[in-house]
């Protein structure tokens, strides 16, 4: 999609306020690996926080429904908008944003974060699906090859994997060892947990997009079970953390 | 204790200076480390073949991260009078640049076909010793244009699409910066840390490297105090000025195309003669399968044919009569 394209949308949708039948596309919960997780659930906090209806659609060939082939989607009158920061865009013009009371030194502070979250953790996240053998095998494998019939199942992981480590690989993390992950991640941990010390939200009293990406991280992070659980582990190092991911679950995800 | 360190790296201010390198030598520089900075373009004199290498006592250090250790080992650090919030802070930028601003900084470089072609493939080819400018270029070229692809969004497939996304996330993450630097003279306050280190060691390269496609280049021109920011650093921590050495690299240039015009007289005789030689065979080959040549065989050939034929002929008469 060019800039003027988008723009134009944009400025289409503007016109129009947040319709009733808001749909939010994801795939199916057996099939969903970490960073899927992760990024419908920061879409879901982000609408929830916005105080936005929506319903949740499960498909499982969502991510080839995905205009960018990433999930989750939001199909919103005649818009099809996928992911968290373009959806967060969206919002924005139709008057449901988050961030208006900020200094722009917060809000440039808050992106900065919010590349900290989708650097680190989105990649350690990746790396431990498709990287580390027995997550790969004991939760990876089984959950992506479940929708497919049986020999496609297997070849459209064994692709899947090629390229998630060709990824990894141009972006340096493919060398990486699992323990050098994990310091990345508790690395990562230390910073948010300075940055939210003992306030309720990241940027003070009310929620922002940082928030919803971060509770998707940590939430996913500390509630997926792994025989391997160091990333839950670096979480629970920061009481602050932890707390911040019930809050946020109390708050906004109990309608639900 | 006098340390002597050196960190080579790729050169400086000639057409391709590496993020990495600039911003380790500036992070040495800050921290006020006594070090020397060598410029190299021989990727077999690393350890693991990438730059910069931070060379003390007898051992070389690689790794962006674990130089900063090192030099924080020999008490050299740039940022002890950092916060933990501060810290915090840093390490979130970091990850800013590196997902903002590094993909168009390498796509501008080794991806936009014109800036590619035109500048950094000539340059490299040049600044690379022998068997190494052959393949070198062309690896980072590959290598790059998959980085870009992994990063941004595998779904694009239009390079037009392509750098419409790459500069915009950058021109965002500048517009942050700029924000995020305000009035102040560094980063952190009045004395430059890491972040300094790292932004000098992404803007510098963006603002002196002169390619055709200058699309991020220009929009950087529009954020002042960044621009002020990169030319503060250069002033106080490289104090061989810009101009000396565009001097410098102007001299090299003459000098090579001196080389180049000494090289090419023989060349062109060379030439001329394979050329000439190519001809004349292609001419020969040409003849001998349709032309004069043949005639002359055949010639032969057909004086005996006709003997035979003329037997057979009588023969035939003979048995005829």
């Amino acid at each position: 999609m060019s800039i003027l394209t988008e723009s134009i949308e944009i400025e289409l949708g503007a016109s129009e306020p947040w319709p009733r039948d808001a749909q939010l596309y994801e795939p199916l919960e057996t099939q969903m690996l970490l960073p899927d997780i992760v990024r419908c659930r920061a879409v879901e906090a982000f609408l929830n926080m916005c105080h936005l209806d929506f319903e949740v659609v499960h498909r499982k060939n969502a991510e080839d429904m995905s205009p960018s082939g990433m999930v989750p989607f939001v199909r919103c009158g005649a818009f099809i908008i996928s992911e968290l920061e373009p959806i967060v865009g969206f919002c924005g013009t139709k008057g449901h944003a988050l961030t208006e009371d900020l200094s722009p030194r917060d809000v440039a502070d808050m992106r900065a974060y919010m590349a900290l979250l989708e650097n680190t953790f989105g990649n350690a996240e990746l790396y431990m699906c498709w990287m580390e053998d027995t997550v790969y095998q004991q939760f990876t494998r089984p959950s992506h090859e479940s929708i497919y019939p049986w020999p496609l199942g297997q070849l459209l992981t064994i692709q899947k994997q090629r390229h998630t480590c060709q990824k990894l690989k141009s972006l340096d993390w493919a060398e990486k060892s699992t323990l050098e992950v994990i310091e990345d991640v508790t690395e990562a941990c230390q910073a948010i947990s300075e940055k939210l010390a003992r306030k309720d939200f990241f940027c003070g009293e009310t929620p922002t997009e940082l928030d919803a990406l971060a509770y998707a991280h940590l939430h996913t992070m500390l509630t997926v079970k792994f025989s391997d659980d160091r990333l839950a582990e670096a979480v629970k190092q920061h009481e602050n953390l932890v707390k911040f991911v019930e809050r946020i679950t109390e708050t906004f995800f109990t309608q639900h | 204790m006098l340390v002597r360190e050196n960190v080579e790296k790729w050169s400086d201010f000639d057409p391709v200076a590496s993020s990495t390198s600039l911003e380790k030598g500036a992070y040495a520089k800050f921290s006020g480390a006594p070090l020397k900075l060598l410029k190299t373009n021989n990727p077999v004199r690393t350890p693991s073949g990438h730059l910069p290498v931070l060379r003390h006592e007898g051992k070389k250090i690689t790794k962006a991260k674990e130089i900063v250790n090192y030099l924080r080992q020999q008490n050299y650090g740039a940022d002890f009078e950092l916060s933990s919030l501060e810290s915090s802070e840093v390490l979130a930028y970091i990850s800013l640049l590196e997902h903002k601003l590094a993909p168009a900084l390498v796509y501008m470089q080794w991806v936009d076909e014109r800036n590619y072609t035109e500048v950094i493939h000539p340059w490299f080819r040049q600044n690379s010793p022998f068997p190494f400018n052959f393949y070198v270029p062309t690896m980072r070229h590959r290598r790059s244009q998959a980085r870009v692809a992994h990063t941004v969004g595998e779904h694009i497939t239009e390079s037009k699409q392509l750098e419409d996304k790459v500069c915009r996330d950058a021109q965002q993450c500048l517009n942050l910066l700029t924000t995020r630097l305000g009035d102040e003279e560094f980063f952190n306050g009045d004395m430059p840390a890491m972040l300094d280190a790292i932004v000098f060691g992404y803007l510098a390269p963006l603002l002196k490297i002169p390619l055709p496609n200058n699309r991020l280049q220009n929009h950087l021109r529009g954020c002042e105090s960044l621009c002020n920011f990169v030319k503060r650093v250069l002033l106080r921590y490289f104090p061989q000025s810009p101009e000396e050495m565009e001097e410098e690299r102007k001299l090299k240039e003459e000098q090579q195309k001196r080389d180049v015009e000494a090289l090419e007289f023989p060349h062109r005789r060379r030439n001329k003669v394979l050329a000439a030689l190519f001809a004349l065979t292609a001419m020969i080959g040409y003849a001998l399968v349709t032309g004069i040549v043949q005639v002359e065989i055949v010639d032969e050939d057909r004086s005996g044919d006709d003997e035979l034929d003329e037997d057979v002929d009588f023969a035939k008469n003979d048995r005829d009569q």
